[in-house]
């Protein structure tokens, strides 16, 4: 796992707005509250859950309340994130709130679908 | 990993599995008076506890995976099915004793135990997932 320190350059994508859009449909009061939040992983990117398997790269999962509704972290938004130390950068990838898939083979699907829109982004 | 680590994790899995959550269910669903509950309760706590470790211990070995999956020799898999097991336990308990009001406490710590093993679930199905790692592989390229 590597530590990363220093601020990163963040990496906003369309797809990635489009899966908090999705996300915060119901909660459109959090908006501001994610956004604030994105920008502080900038300045400090080692927080949640580390995805393994990445040499070069990392992956992470952080769970954030919906403050504005009183929902917890447990009930909240969970957020993908990738950080690449090497470039020092920032990409934020997918956006849900627990609950809004089915199952896990779901939020894999939707997950993979928007990193694919994600690396297409950046591509073209 | 260690082999200490997953020795660790097994020993906690197995007091885990010795709970007996639907036996907790089933007494639950027939008495509820406040004595039972109150017993539960702490069966409950104690549960509470053996599981934080449990997903504590299936986390550090779920980090400590270095490489793309190889059947049997993947630390994953050994742990892969074990908290979904858990998990469906945990979801048929939480829907007996959701139904009885004064069992609050008790189905809080029930949906809290639920939510971080789903969340672990979750993540394993992500990560050991060779699209997921091809994507990310795009992803470092195309940055």
């Amino acid at each position: 796992m590597i530590s990363v320190r220093g601020p990163l350059t963040l990496v906003p994508t369309e797809a990635f707005a489009a899966s908090k859009k999705r996300a915060l449909k119901k909660f459109p009061d959090c908006n501001g509250d994610v956004d604030a939040f994105v920008d502080g992983l900038c300045q400090n990117p080692d927080q949640g859950d580390v995805f393994p398997s990445f040499q070069r790269i990392t992956i992470r999962k952080v769970r954030l309340p919906l403050k504005a509704y009183g929902i917890g972290k447990s009930g909240g938004l969970r957020l993908l994130f990738f950080v690449y130390p090497d470039k020092m950068k920032l990409v934020p990838l997918f956006l849900y709130v627990k609950g809004q898939f089915a199952d896990e083979k779901k939020v894999r699907q939707a997950a993979n679908k928007t990193i694919q829109n994600v690396v297409k982004e950046l591509n073209s | 990993m260690s082999v200490a680590t997953y020795d660790q994790f097994k020993r906690v899995a197995d007091l885990g599995s010795s709970l007996n959550l639907t036996f907790l269910s089933r007494y639950l669903r027939t008495f509820f008076f406040p004595l039972t509950l109150f017993a539960s309760f702490l069966l409950t706590c104690f549960g509470h506890l053996i599981l934080t470790q449990y997903v504590k211990l299936a986390r550090v070995l779920f980090a400590s995976c270095s490489g793309p999956c190889e059947g049997e020799a993947c630390p994953i898999d050994r742990i892969k099915n074990d908290p979904i097991v858990l998990r469906a336990t945990l979801k048929e308990t939480l829907d007996t004793t959701i139904s009885i009001r004064w069992a609050a406490p008790i189905t809080h710590l029930l949906s809290l135990q639920y939510v971080m093993l789903d969340d672990l679930v979750e993540d394993i199905e992500l990560a050991c997932n060779a699209e997921f790692q091809s994507l990310t592989n795009d992803l470092a390229a195309a940055l």
